[in-house]
C-alpha cells in the first residue's frame, strides 16, 4: 500500500513546478538560505525527471469534458526536458553567487515554465505556462537595471504580449472544434486557428520577420540572464512546432532562408551576444527546415539539433558572458587577443564553435548529419545547398570571426583589454562541463540518438561524410583569410526589423499621447470653465430668488429674516422626518 | 567520393565568398547606421523624463538653497518639446495662465513665450491656490535675475495646437541662446561629442577609462548627478 502511494507521488513530481516554487523561495527567502537554492532546484528537477515514466500524470478537472494535463511524457518531451535539465544545472553553476535575488528567482520560474510548455498534454495547461515564461523573460531581461535593458524589455513583453495573444485565441478556436489534446494540426491547416496557432509560434521560435526581439532583446540581459534565455523560449517554440507542424512543406524553403539571411545579419555584426543572437536564429532556420521536411528523420533532425544547440550555444553564450564580465566590454571592436589571458574561456568558445559549424568529433556534425539526411531524402536538393550554406555562414561569423578578432587573432599587448576582475571558478567549471557533454555528443552519437523520439540510426562518421563536412570547413575558410581586411568589423549598428517598432512606432505612440493629451487639456479647461459658470450662477440661492423677476419668489428671500427662524423650521422638519421613520420601522 | 568532396568544397567556397560580398559590401551599405542610432533617441527621451521627474532648476537650487545662482544650477537645454509645455499650461485655468511663467534664469536673451522650464510642477489643474496669489513656489519669493514671461495663451480656443505652434515658431530663437550659454551647464546626451563629454566628467571629478563610450560617460554622470541628489 505504502508502496503504490509512493508511486504514485513519484508521478506526480512536476520539474517545471519544483523550479518555479524553488524560484518564489529563492525570492521570499533570507540570503544565507537563498544562494544554494539556485542550483539545488535544477538538480531537484532533474531528479524528479528521472522519476517520471510514461505513467507520469497530473491532471486536473477543470470542468466536464475540459481536463488539464500537466504532465504528458513521451520521448520527444523527454529528449528536451534533459536537455533543459542539464542547462539548468550548468546555469546554476555559472550564475551562483553572481546573481541577484530577483534575477535568480525569475530565472528559476522561467526555466520552470517552459518545462511546463514542454510536459503540458494540453493546450490550457501549455498557455498559462508559456503566458508565465513570457513574463518571468521579461524580468530576466530587465535584470541588469540599466535604461538599455529597460527598454529591451519593454519592447520584448510588447512583442510576446502580441505572440501569446495569437497563440491563446488560435488554441480557444482549435479546442472549440478539435479538443484540447496537443496534437499534430495540419489536418486543419488554413483555417483561422491553424494561422493563429502558427503566429503565436512563429513568435516565439523567432521566425521573420517576427524574429527582431530576439537580437534587440537577449544582448541586453545579465551574464547568465542570456544563457538562460538563448536556451529555452526559442527551443520550447521548436518543441511546439515538432509537435503541431512537422512535414508542413512551407516550412522548408522558409528554414533555408531564415538560416541565410540570419547568417549574413550575424557576419555584419559588431556586439558579440548580438552576433549569438543571430546566430540562433540562423539554427533556428535549420531546425525548422528540418521540421517542414517532416518524417523519422526530420523530426529526430530538428529535435536533435535543438538539443545540441542548446548545450553548445549555451557554453558560447556563457564564454560571451565571461568576457563581458572580466573586461566590462562587447564589442568585437574593442576586445582581441584574449586567448593569452582568458585561457579556459577561450579554449571552451573555440570547441563550441567548432561543434556549432559542424566540424567532426562534436555534436553539431551529429545532429546536422541527420537534417541534411532528412533534406535529401524528401528531395529538397536545393534547400540542402542553403542550408549547407547558412552552415558555412556560421563558420566565418562565430568559428572564423570571433575566434580571430577577440581570441587568437594577431593583437598588439597594449590593445589586450585589461581584465577587471578575473571570472569565479564557478563559471569556467560550467563552461567546461557544457564543452564536455558537447564533445560527449559527438564521440558517443548512437547514445545520443536513441534519445531521439524516433531512435532513427543513422551512422555519420562515413568516410564520405566526414570528408564533406572537411571540404566545407576548407572552402569556407580560404574567402575569410581572402577578404580579411573586409572582414574587420565595425562599431556600428546594423538596423533590422525592429526598426519598425524602435522609430516609426517610437514616434506613433508620440503623436497619440500628445493628440491625447491636447485632448485632455481641452476637457479640462472646459469643465473648470463650467464649473466657475456654475458656480457664479448657482452658487447662491438667496442672490438666486432675490434676482428672480417674479415677486412671489423673491419673498421666499430669508435674507432679511432672522436666522432663527430658519433653523427652526430646519429643526421640525427634521424631528417630522425621524418621527415618521421611527413610526414606519415600529409598523413594519 | 572524391567528386562529392570536391563539390562541396565549391559550395563551401562559393557560399562563403556571396555571404561576405553580401553581407560586407551591399547591405553593409543599406542597413547600416552610427553606433549611436538608436541610443541617441533612447537618452534623449531618458533625459526628457529625468527633468520632468524632478531634475530641473527648482531641485538644484533646493540642494543649494544658500548658494549663489549660477549658470551650473540652470538646465539651459531642456529636451521636452514646447507642446508639452504649453499643454501643462492649457490644463489650468484661462485666468491663472498670465502668471505662469516661462522662466529664463540670468538669461535676457529668452525670448517671450518660450517654454524653457515646465510652467510649474506645483501647480495643478483647478488648483484654486494661485487665484488668490497664494502658495507660490519659494523660488518664486525672490526671483533675483529671474525674468518672469507670461506664456501666449489663446483664451478664445483654449486650444494647445496654437499656443504650440507659436511656441514652435519661437524655437529657433531659443537655440541661439542656448547655443550661446552651454557649455558646462549643459545635460549630457549623445549628442555632446566625447570630448565634450570627458571634460565634463573630469570637471565633475568622474575617473573615466580612455575606451569608454559616449554612452558610458553619460551613464556615469547620470549616476553622479544621483549620488548628488541623494
Amino acid at each position: 500500500m505504502t508502496g503504490i502511494t509512493y508511486e504514485t507521488l513519484k508521478n506526480m513530481l512536476h520539474p517545471g513546478i519544483i523550479m518555479i516554487v524553488f524560484g518564489i523561495l529563492v525570492m521570499l527567502l533570507p540570503r544565507p538560505f537563498r544562494k544554494p537554492l539556485g542550483l539545488i532546484a535544477p538538480v531537484a528537477a532533474t531528479w524528479a525527471l528521472f522519476q517520471m515514466s510514461d505513467n507520469s500524470s497530473l491532471a486536473y478537472e477543470l470542468a466536464p469534458y475540459i481536463r488539464m494535463q500537466f504532465i504528458h511524457l513521451d520521448s520527444l518531451s523527454y529528449a528536451f526536458m534533459l536537455a533543459f535539465c542539464i542547462i539548468a544545472v550548468l546555469n546554476g553553476i555559472y550564475g551562483e553567487g553572481i546573481q541577484h535575488r530577483y534575477e535568480c528567482g525569475m530565472s528559476l520560474i522561467y526555466a520552470g515554465s517552459v518545462m511546463g510548455v514542454v510536459l503540458a498534454g494540453d493546450c490550457i495547461s501549455l498557455i498559462i505556462f508559456w503566458e508565465v515564461s513570457a513574463f518571468a523573460s521579461t524580468y530576466v531581461i530587465y535584470a541588469k537595471h540599466d535604461m538599455v535593458s529597460a527598454r529591451a524589455s519593454f519592447r520584448y513583453i510588447l512583442v510576446h504580449a502580441f505572440g501569446g495573444n495569437m497563440l491563446l485565441a488560435g488554441l480557444i478556436v482549435y479546442m472549440f472544434h478539435y479538443g484540447n489534446r496537443i496534437e499534430n494540426i495540419m489536418s486543419c491547416y488554413g483555417t483561422p486557428a491553424f494561422w493563429l496557432i502558427a503566429i503565436g509560434v512563429a513568435v516565439n521560435a523567432a521566425i521573420p520577420p517576427l524574429h527582431a526581439w530576439l537580437p534587440d532583446a537577449y544582448p541586453e540581459s545579465t551574464a547568465t540572464g542570456t544563457v538562460y534565455l538563448s536556451s529555452f523560449t526559442t527551443k520550447a517554440a521548436i518543441y511546439l512546432m515538432i509537435r503541431m507542424f512537422a512535414g508542413m512543406e512551407a516550412l522548408v524553403w522558409m528554414g533555408a532562408a531564415i538560416a541565410i539571411y540570419a547568417a549574413c545579419m550575424a557576419i555584419m555584426e559588431n556586439g558579440i551576444r548580438r552576433l549569438l543572437a543571430y546566430h540562433i536564429i540562423s539554427q533556428l532556420g535549420m531546425m525548422i527546415a528540418a521540421i517542414g521536411a517532416g518524417g523519422a528523420l526530420g523530426i529526430d533532425g530538428a529535435a536533435a539539433h535543438a538539443i545540441t544547440n542548446i548545450m553548445f550555444k549555451g557554453v558560447l553564450m556563457m564564454g560571451a558572458g565571461a568576457v563581458i564580465y572580466s573586461t566590462g566590454r562587447s564589442k568585437i571592436t574593442e576586445l582581441g587577443g584574449l586567448a593569452k589571458k582568458m585561457p579556459v574561456t577561450a579554449a571552451c568558445f573555440l570547441i563550441c564553435s567548432l561543434a556549432i559549424a559542424g566540424l567532426p568529433g562534436l555534436s553539431g556534425f551529429v545532429s546536422k548529419a541527420l537534417i541534411m539526411d532528412a533534406l535529401h531524402e524528401g528531395g529538397y536538393e536545393i534547400f540542402a545547398i542553403a542550408v549547407t550554406a547558412g552552415g558555412v555562414g556560421t563558420l566565418l561569423s562565430i568559428t572564423l570571426k570571433i575566434n580571430y578578432y577577440v581570441f587568437f587573432g594577431p593583437c598588439d599587448e597594449a590593445d589586450i583589454p585589461e581584465i577587471e576582475r578575473e571570472i569565479p571558478w564557478t563559471m569556467k567549471l560550467a563552461m567546461v562541463l557544457g564543452t564536455l557533454v558537447t564533445v560527449l555528443i559527438g564521440i558517443c552519437p548512437s547514445a545520443f540518438y536513441s534519445l531521439m523520439p524516433n531512435a532513427t540510426i543513422v551512422h555519420p562518421y562515413h568516410i564520405g561524410h566526414v570528408m564533406e563536412y572537411v571540404a566545407i570547413f576548407i572552402g569556407g575558410s580560404i574567402p575569410f583569410f581572402l577578404y580579411l581586411k573586409n572582414m574587420k568589423p565595425h562599431d556600428e549598428v546594423t538596423i533590422d526589423f525592429d526598426w519598425f517598432y524602435r522609430k516609426p512606432l517610437n514616434s506613433i505612440v508620440m503623436f497619440v499621447s500628445r493628440v491625447l493629451y491636447s485632448v485632455f487639456a481641452w476637457c479640462d479647461i472646459h469643465a473648470a470653465r463650467m464649473a466657475g459658470y456654475l458656480r457664479t450662477h448657482f452658487g447662491d440661492p438667496y442672490k438666486w430668488t432675490q434676482q428672480s423677476a417674479s415677486v412671489k419668489v423673491r419673498k421666499l428671500s430669508f435674507e432679511n429674516e432672522n436666522r432663527l427662524v430658519g433653523d427652526l423650521v430646519s429643526i421640525i422638519v427634521l424631528a417630522y422626518v425621524v418621527m415618521l421613520s421611527i413610526a414606519a420601522n415600529l409598523a413594519s | 567520393m572524391i567528386i562529392e568532396t570536391l563539390e562541396y568544397l565549391g559550395i563551401a567556397f562559393v557560399s562563403s565568398a556571396l555571404l561576405i560580398v553580401m553581407s560586407k559590401i551591399i547591405l553593409q551599405h543599406l542597413i547600416r547606421r552610427p553606433a549611436d542610432y538608436y541610443l541617441a533617441e533612447e537618452y534623449m527621451q531618458e533625459e526628457l523624463m529625468l527633468n520632468r521627474a524632478g531634475f530641473s532648476i527648482t531641485d538644484e537650487i533646493e540642494t543649494n538653497p544658500e548658494g549663489e545662482i549660477t549658470d551650473e544650477h540652470i538646465h539651459v537645454t531642456p529636451k521636452f518639446p514646447a507642446e508639452d509645455a504649453s499643454a501643462d499650461i492649457a490644463a489650468k485655468k484661462p485666468e491663472d495662465v498670465p502668471e505662469t511663467p516661462a522662466v529664463s534664469f540670468g538669461l535676457p536673451e529668452a525670448s517671450p513665450g518660450s517654454a524653457e522650464i515646465p510652467a510649474s510642477d506645483d501647480m495643478q489643474p483647478g488648483d484654486e491656490s494661485t487665484d488668490e496669489g497664494g502658495e507660490i513656489p519659494e523660488w518664486f519669493e525672490d526671483p533675483g535675475n529671474v525674468e518672469f514671461k507670461s506664456f501666449d495663451f489663446d483664451e478664445e480656443t483654449g486650444s494647445v495646437e496654437k499656443s504650440a505652434k507659436k511656441a514652435e515658431k519661437k524655437k529657433p530663437e531659443k537655440k541661439k541662446t542656448e547655443k550661446k550659454k552651454t557649455g558646462k551647464s549643459r545635460n549630457p546626451s549623445m549628442k555632446m561629442r566625447k570630448d565634450e563629454l570627458l571634460a565634463m566628467a573630469a570637471e565633475r571629478g568622474i575617473k573615466v577609462f580612455e575606451k569608454a563610450t559616449k554612452k558610458d560617460i553619460i551613464e556615469l554622470l547620470h549616476k553622479d548627478r544621483e549620488k548628488k541628489k541623494k
